[in-house]
């Protein structure tokens, strides 16, 4: 399969599944060469990969990504972007001589997302974040919810989604009046 | 309290409705003039929409890591048959150990017990307590997070503003810091709401000695007893 942005969006986890195996394929040897082949370089490959999809969803929807370039071929673009960024102190990152296919706007963009990616995932409960990601994004019912995270009835799924999406949208607005360069 | 809850639930529930495609023509034509002229509305809703995105972007995220453990899973060992009749008899003692009645429902329990503790200082703040006022505006509100923040930047804090800080921490689901921030008060006018929210906090960490060690003196209580009494019942 190649994957292409309406893969990414699907609805069917199916689609979505089978297009990231796709990105795996395509991305993950060449960012563990890039990095370096080594045990260590996997793991961070794997990190890098997963950072950089949820880059790309977020680029998707907000129209960002335009689609010049193929899914795999920008996904890999921001991983390197991201690797860069995560070791900019160090004296050891190298030019690399994958195609880069972002410009520099995007770089910052991809940057941008990623530091707020991360200030969710620490300031947000993961009961939270699971929960949410149950509504949001496995489209989950209430009943299921409920059941799952062991609220007793659909009432208190809906209030522990409502308490954890409000807790969610003030990260994500202090996030915005910290940082005078966000344009999502 | 209450009331701003409930304006963020309608809020949200029409941002909700319109971003799913769910509304009539007419409340779609309502909502749109209604974003078009109203700066904080469309501010808003762009929050509404960026923190989906984000939940979305990180399930997404999620199933990449489950595909990455997918691709690079060792081949599994041939266990000798021994090993396996171990194996599935421990299995299927565990399942055996899950069949039994289990401990109270406490994710459920803690839901239907919690609410914020009131604010106290609403009529009596001095108006160059600047940080105060601001931090209580956003406990107030139901901005935690936020209260948190000016909370914490307030010089020799009493054990009123603690406390403030640990039922916080527990709204926005932190029950080991909220059982730290909670701990130290020594204020014995708020012994009872300290207990309480420890009690809570505990409640959710699972810990069932700690709930009845916290819980157990409030059964007398006028405010919380009921509540004490109900989950300690359980």
């Amino acid at each position: 399969m190649i994957p292409k942005k309406e893969h990414i969006l699907s609805h069917d986890p199916r689609v979505q599944k089978e297009a990231l195996e796709a990105i795996y394929d395509y991305c993950f040897p060449k960012i563990v060469s890039y990095i370096g082949n080594r045990k260590e370089g996997h793991l961070e490959a794997g990190d890098i990969l997963q950072d950089a999809v949820a880059v790309v969803y977020q680029n998707i929807r907000s129209d960002t990504f335009e689609g010049k370039s193929s899914i795999n071929t920008y996904t890999l673009s921001i991983c390197k972007k991201l690797w860069l960024y995560r070791h900019r102190s160090e004296s050891r990152v190298q030019i690399s001589d994958i195609n880069d296919e972002m410009m520099v706007g995007e770089e910052k963009e991809a940057i941008v997302r990623l530091d707020l990616l991360k200030k969710v995932t620490d300031r947000l409960s993961t009961d939270c974040q699971d929960l949410l990601k149950s509504f949001y994004f496995r489209k989950s019912s209430m009943d299921e919810i409920a059941k799952k995270h062991k609220l007793g009835s659909v009432q208190a799924a809906k209030n522990k989604k409502w308490r954890c999406l409000k807790v969610l949208m003030t990260i994500v607005k202090s996030f915005k009046l910290d940082r005078d360069d966000f344009y999502l | 309290m209450n009331e701003n809850k409930d304006f963020f639930v309608e809020r949200a529930s029409l941002f909700e409705k319109y971003h799913e495609g769910k509304m009539a023509d007419y409340e779609k034509t309502a909502f749109e003039k209604h974003l078009s002229k109203d700066a904080e509305f469309r501010s808003d809703y762009k929050d509404y929409v960026d923190s989906r995105t984000l939940v979305e972007s990180l399930g997404l995220s999620g199933m990449m890591k489950e595909v990455i453990e997918d691709k690079q899973e060792k081949p599994t060992k041939h266990f000798p048959l021994a090993l396996k009749i171990i194996s599935i008899a421990a299995v299927m003692l565990m399942g055996l150990f899950f069949l039994w009645p289990q401990s109270p429902d406490n994710e459920a329990l803690f839901e239907k017990h919690f609410t914020t503790y009131p604010n106290l200082y609403s009529s009596r703040v001095n108006s160059q307590e600047e940080n105060l006022n601001r931090a209580l505006n956003f406990y107030q509100s139901g901005d935690y997070i936020m209260a948190i923040q000016e909370f914490e930047s307030i010089d020799n804090p009493n054990d009123t503003i603690s406390l403030y800080l640990g039922v916080s921490e527990l709204a926005i689901g932190n029950y080991n810091q909220a059982k730290e921030r909670l701990g130290p008060i020594k204020n014995q006018f708020l012994e009872e709401p300290r207990l309480w929210y420890i009690g809570l906090a505990c409640l959710k960490a699972n810990q069932p000695d700690s709930v009845l060690y916290y819980l157990n003196d409030l059964k007398g209580s006028k405010k919380y007893g009921e509540g004490a009494k109900d989950i300690l019942t359980r």
